[in-house]
């Protein structure tokens, strides 16, 4: 038995890497016992090579193990090699060899960096040779021959509990492919790229290497590292935030292993030399369609490739959307990524197909019709949604939004999809713009509530929003006939014909009750029941009515929104409750009425699942882990699931979860409503998925991609580091980006916070040196005098608003002599367009110009650089330097934070602005009260007459006066102090951070 | 009961305001001396130019050079007028003018720019450098343009056409007094807000910080008299951030007077420093 589970597993391990040699060769037993009878043989290959040929093997096996070549006819050699994924009898390119001409043994020793690459080489003299390639487990045959029965043993299920996930067939390629060559996965959602991404971080969790992994969030980091655990693994991957020191990140390099990393963390120090980069195995990139996104990412990875030319980079992604947008998106992140191999797995790919095709679970669909008032509302806000996105259109003629349609606004992502869209441009946008997109969210939001939650809160629901505050607020939706027509059919559901309370069940209800009592006749065993919905309301709706019954509960709810007050509030506390105690998924026992012949429900907690049969509600993603689901599955093997709502991912999940448990078969329902939105949104979601790979795929056939993206090379053309360095001297020689022997090269310090920009990189480019501090004041420091504040449109807009920029401006020019704001234009979008500020058309941009003129007037020293794109402001940075002395990275981090060198002012900058805050002390005024007072301290002894004197002013007197002297209770304040922390804004929030 | 205008008038001489407010137009920010001392290079330029501008305050100044320049034809809620005696193309107020330059001809004389430069010299406070964006592809030019700006420090303003032009020197002109509070934070209306925000201003103070010494020393007097043990004591707050937050409230206002030796001490603790 043991033996089978071995070499089951072993044979994941060594896989023979051309497609030519498929089936597996066993040897028999006896041939085993006359080669060696005190050691396992843990695999074996039978192989045939042409003369002057290699064939290549990949061996992952952890412990230490020998190799053991056989020549049947011929003569074959060995050479092995764990750096050079394709060793030959070159001495440069294996560290081991044998070249016998009889048997050639290897030893190969635990502490040996795995992946080891095995190449058999066919000596010239034979046409062909015959081979046995045997692994051969070590362990045995050191020890002692006494303990040999208990060694082996334990030996064996060591093995046994470090086996790797049993892996599907395609999902074994998709790990070979991208073990064998660097490149970027493409995999459809829910195909468990998680897997393969364990798999291949298990076999580099070693302190021999040193890799680094970027782009995991929290969840993943932690579910890794625990489920590594799990498989004994010795060396686990370690997190590195912000928490570790510095000193302590530089031990942690050093020590080697897997590093879960912070983008921001590693740039910073990639660029301060503390990462020894040419020691580094290489960089696993979890989320590769995000790279383009923040800018660091890619940065790093350049940095690296810049000094490092063998590690690897491995990308993966599960979002094969995300690279249909924009131009070339697929090139442009292979080429931040320095990879040139594109692996894309749709679900429809054939391996993917096969390999789940085989042992599929049994689907049950049920279409279900919505009522006929269900339908109406349906059809009424489609409406409404179509009107405000015309609207939105109408406004807005500069903005691609060929994205927002009817049919996403449907889709799960659109949310996202809005977000992505939006974001860079949000400040640019009108308050009406913003109240449209507010709307269409609600909108969307009453769309999904029609089918997903009851008849009653969505009235209530819509209640809420008849005011005519919010109808005033509102963008105007409101007073549509569609919107009456909604509020109208809301309200019918409530009552029957005869208008007594009679509130209309969901029809999916009805659906769920005929599964679960098909369920119950059809098996005689207690049988769990996994019902997946969408979130955790629905999840508390389903329990309800499974205990209550349609009827009691509606009317139940009926009482509490729509009954008399005093009741309301009384059940909503009670309901507040109720929700600290179910956190993230409701187990339901069903007790059998022997009396009645009925079924009731009662909820249990999940620990003790007893001999009842058990319903068991959960959401698709708890607590917005993806990962969830499967976990569950793992534990609970239902053989029941109800998908009562519909998602993708978890349908291939399940799908994946029955392909790798083949002991029993699942049966999935379906309740869907038919010519509902619910329907369209999962077909358009399915749909766009496959036409993005198909795009993708369409994409890879037509791509060029250049010998030397890999970086590997020294002549790779987004490595070089000396455009526009020929401009300025003709004798520098930069190109191998040598940091070591940049004495030449000049220096910008740069804000830790902009290095999500593009601009950096493009500065490293252009061989300026970067040095990332954290800066007080400005974001780049060019020479000991220039001090550069770097604003984008939107952030420009952003910050006049609200009053930033103006701060940044009196800090700017209190410590540098040559303050500059640098205005970065859009480059995607042409010039003239830029005079623009606001991309809607209904709020003037004069309003952004005028306020931008005031603050040169308040600062006639602040100078306005005005840059098209990225690009064009990295040459004029390099121009400006050109012949001024180097900025100091330790003054420039102490600027701020001492008070001594402001030069320029006549009065103390510190207590003038405490001072300029107070009540009642204004721009105007604020010069005469420090020119005429001492101190705070003489202020505090005047009276509110000599007070006065100063401010000629009877109101603003009064208010500083008091604001000096007056008690203040205590209580208010604080709550006061916490209620503004909230309303801050997100920007504010984050300089506060560091 | 009605005061007359002389009696208020001279109220107000006694207050002590007025000296002041008498020193400043006296002493009128250094452009004006810089004028008169440019003017010894550039002899043509009478010295009366300076008291010139001062009785023209409310009308825009424009050089006849620019005569026919369809900004003006944008400038509609202020007056403007052509002025012989002044350097640049436009003056907006007492220290702030105009240089208007349109990419179209800045490409075809590019020296032009220049030897108005040259002339203009350090005049003014707030050299605006107004150019025109008409060209297809403005970025060489503007580029250049960007280093002349930053070398000669002048303010580069963009317009994309005359109209936007116009009202930029129209804004120059009615924003001539006003107060940056529109670009500046909102201040909060609440007393106690106010000052809490007003203590974060200290660095190493949060707002936490600041509520939590809001409400044990009760009011902002307390907080300013109170001891650096004191101060201490609070929660949040240790020995360093007190002398921080001590060293800032009772900071004089004046900056010199750091350097004023008062007394004995202070001189020996000064001649032991250096």
């Amino acid at each position: 038995m043991l033996l089978i589970v071995k070499s089951n597993i072993v044979s994941s391990l060594l896989v023979p890497r051309s497609n030519m040699f498929k089936e597996e060769w066993w040897l028999p037993a006896n041939l085993t016992f006359s080669l060696s009878c005190c050691c396992d043989i843990l695999q074996s290959e039978y192989g045939f090579i042409e003369a002057n040929n290699r064939k290549i093997f990949t061996l992952v096996y952890p412990d230490s193990f020998d190799i053991c070549l056989i020549s049947k006819i011929g003569d074959a050699d060995l050479y092995i090699s764990n750096e050079n994924p394709n060793p030959s009898y070159n001495p440069e390119s294996y560290i081991l060899h044998s070249a016998t001409c009889g048997e050639d043994i290897l030893h190969i020793h635990k502490k040996l960096k795995r992946p080891i690459y095995v190449s058999v080489f066919g000596y010239p003299s034979y046409k062909t040779t015959h081979f046995f390639l045997n692994i051969v487990s070590r362990e045995s045959t050191e020890k002692d021959t006494l303990d040999l029965e208990l060694l082996s043993s334990e030996n064996k299920s060591s093995i046994f509990q470090t086996h790797w996930i049993i892996m599907l067939e395609y999902e074994n390629q998709m790990f070979l492919d991208i073990l064998h060559e660097d490149g970027l996965i493409i995999s459809a959602k829910g195909l468990g790229i998680e897997k393969v991404f364990m798999n291949l971080l298990k076999i580099y969790c070693d302190p021999g290497n040193l890799i680094f992994v970027l782009k995991t969030n929290s969840d993943e980091e932690s579910y890794f590292i625990t489920e590594l655990a799990k498989q004994n693994v010795v060396y686990l991957p370690k997190v590195i935030s912000s928490e570790n020191s510095i000193s302590e990140r530089e031990n942690i390099y050093k020590e080697g292993g897997v590093l879960f990393i912070s983008s921001r963390i590693i740039v910073v120090d990639l660029l301060k030399h503390r990462i020894p980069i040419k020691k580094v195995t290489g960089f696993l990139v979890y989320r590769a369609h995000k790279i383009l996104e923040s800018c660091q990412d890619g940065f790093a990875l350049r940095l690296y490739r810049l000094e490092n030319k063998t590690g690897f980079i491995k990308a993966f992604s599960s979002s094969p959307e995300s690279f249909t947008r924009g131009f070339a998106r697929v090139e442009r992140v292979m080429k931040t990524l320095f990879l040139r191999s594109l692996y894309l797995w749709p679900r429809f790919q054939a391996i993917v197909n096969s390999s789940l095709d085989k042992w599929k679970p049994e689907v049950v669909e049920l279409h279900i019709q919505l009522t006929p008032l269900m339908l109406e509302l349906q059809t009424a806000l489609l409406d409404l949604i179509n009107y405000i996105i015309k609207e939105i259109k109408r406004i807005n003629p500069i903005l691609d939004t060929d994205e927002i349609t009817v049919e996403n606004a449907l889709s799960k992502s659109f949310h996202k999809l809005l977000q992505i869209q939006l974001d860079p441009v949000w400040h640019q946008l009108s308050a009406t713009t913003k109240q449209l997109l507010a709307d269409l969210k609600i909108l969307r939001h009453i769309l999904l509530s029609l089918t997903q939650t009851d008849c009653i809160r969505f009235n209530n629901l819509l209640t809420s929003l008849r005011s005519t505050e919010y109808a005033q607020r509102s963008s105007g939706w409101v007073l549509l006939d569609s919107a009456e027509t909604l509020f109208v059919t809301a309200n019918k559901r409530l009552y029957n014909s005869k208008s007594e309370i009679d509130p209309e069940p969901n029809p999916k209800w009805q659906a769920l009750d005929e599964i679960l009592k098909e369920i119950r006749t059809s098996s005689h065993e207690p049988e769990t029941v996994l019902i997946l919905v969408n979130n955790i309301e629905i999840c508390r709706q389903l329990k309800d009515y499974l205990i209550k019954s349609a009827k009691k509960m509606l009317v139940d709810l009926y009482k509490r929104f729509f009954g008399s007050k005093d009741q309301r509030i009384a059940i909503v506390t009670a309901h507040s409750e109720e929700e600290e105690n179910i956190n993230n998924c409701v187990t339901l026992s069903q007790q059998q009425d022997s009396t009645t012949g009925g079924v009731s429900f009662v909820e249990c907690l999940q620990e003790n699942i007893g001999s009842e049969p058990t319903v068991i509600i959960e959401p698709f993603k708890k607590e917005n882990n993806i990962l969830s689901l499967p976990k569950t599955l793992q534990t609970l093997k239902p053989h029941f699931i109800v998908m009562y709502d519909t998602d993708i991912t978890a349908i291939r999940q399940i799908e994946v979860f029955q392909s790798t448990n083949t002991d029993f078969r699942i049966t999935v329902y379906f309740p869907i409503y038919v010519g509902a939105v619910e329907e369209q949104a999962y077909l358009t979601t399915l749909r766009k998925e496959r036409s993005a790979f198909e795009f993708l795929i369409e994409e890879k056939s037509s791509m060029i991609i250049p010998v030397e993206q890999d970086g590997k090379t020294a002549d790779c053309p987004e490595l070089l580091r000396d455009s526009g360095k020929s401009v300025l001297s003709e004798f520098h020689d930069t190109r191998k980006g040598g940091i070591p022997k940049t004495t030449n090269n000049s220096l910008i310090i740069v804000d830790m916070r902009e290095f999500r920009s593009e601009l950096p990189v493009l500065l490293h480019r252009r061989g300026i040196d970067i040095d990332p501090v954290t800066l007080q004041i400005g974001d780049y420091i060019l020479s000991p005098d220039i001090c550069v504040e770097r604003k984008s449109i939107s952030d420009l807009v952003g910050s006049l608003n609200s009053g930033r920029l103006y701060q940044q401006a009196v800090a700017m020019s209190r410590y540098y002599a040559k303050p500059i704001l640098l205005i970065e234009f859009d480059q995607n979008k042409p010039f003239d367009l830029q005079g623009r500020y606001y991309l809607s058309k209904d709020i003037s941009s004069m309003d952004i110009t005028a306020k931008l003129q005031l603050l040169t007037l308040h600062f006639p020293k602040l100078k306005i650089v005005w840059s098209p794109s990225p690009y064009a402001t990295a040459q004029l940075f390099q121009e400006i330097k050109a012949s001024k002395p180097e900025p100091n990275s330790n003054t420039a981090v102490s600027v701020g934070l001492q008070d001594e060198n402001c030069n320029n002012e006549k009065f103390n900058a510190s207590i003038a602005d405490f001072l300029s805050k107070l009540p009642g002390v204004t721009t105007q005024n604020i010069q005469s009260i420090l020119n005429k007072a001492e101190s705070l301290e003489q202020l505090l002894s005047y009276s509110q007459n000599e007070l006065n004197e100063i401010f000629c002013n009877n109101s603003q007197t009064e208010q500083f006066y008091s604001a000096l002297h007056d008690e203040f209770n205590n209580t208010e304040k604080q709550s006061a102090a916490t209620k503004t922390n909230k309303t801050r804004g997100f920007r504010a929030i984050n300089k506060n951070k560091k | 009961m009605q005061k007359t205008f002389l009696e208020q008038f001279s109220e107000l001489q006694n207050t002590s305001a007025f000296p002041l407010a008498r020193e400043v137009d006296n002493e009128t920010p250094m452009s004006s001396s810089a004028v008169e001392k440019s003017c010894i290079s550039l002899v043509n330029i009478p010295t009366k130019n300076a008291l010139q501008f001062k009785n023209n305050t409310s009308a825009i100044l424009v050089n006849p050079k620019q005569r026919g320049n369809p900004l003006l034809k944008s400038i509609t809620n202020t007056s403007w007028e052509y002025d012989d005696n002044i350097i640049p193309d436009y003056v907006m107020s007492r220290t702030t003018c105009a240089l208007f330059l349109s990419l179209k001809y800045h490409n075809l004389k590019p020296d032009y720019i220049n030897e108005r430069l040259k002339q203009l010299g350090r005049l003014y406070d707030l050299r605006v450098l107004l150019v025109q964006v008409d060209l297809e592809d403005p970025h060489h030019a503007l580029k250049h343009l960007t280093r002349v700006s930053l070398l000669c420090d002048l303010t580069l303003m963009l317009a994309w056409n005359a109209h936007e032009a116009g009202k930029i020197i129209e804004t120059y002109k009615i924003y001539e007094n006003k107060p940056p509070d529109m670009i500046m934070e909102k201040q909060e209306t609440d007393m106690q807000l106010r000052i809490i925000s007003a203590l974060t201003t200290i660095r190493a103070v949060n707002r936490t910080d600041a509520a939590t010494l809001l409400s044990t020393f009760g009011s902002l007097k307390n907080i300013i008299k109170a001891s650096k043990e004191s101060l201490s004591l609070c929660p949040g707050i240790g020995p360093q951030k007190a002398s921080r937050i001590q060293s800032v409230l009772k900071q004089p206002f004046l900056k010199n007077k750091k350097h004023k030796l008062n007394s004995q001490e202070d001189i020996t603790t000064y001649l032991r420093k250096h």
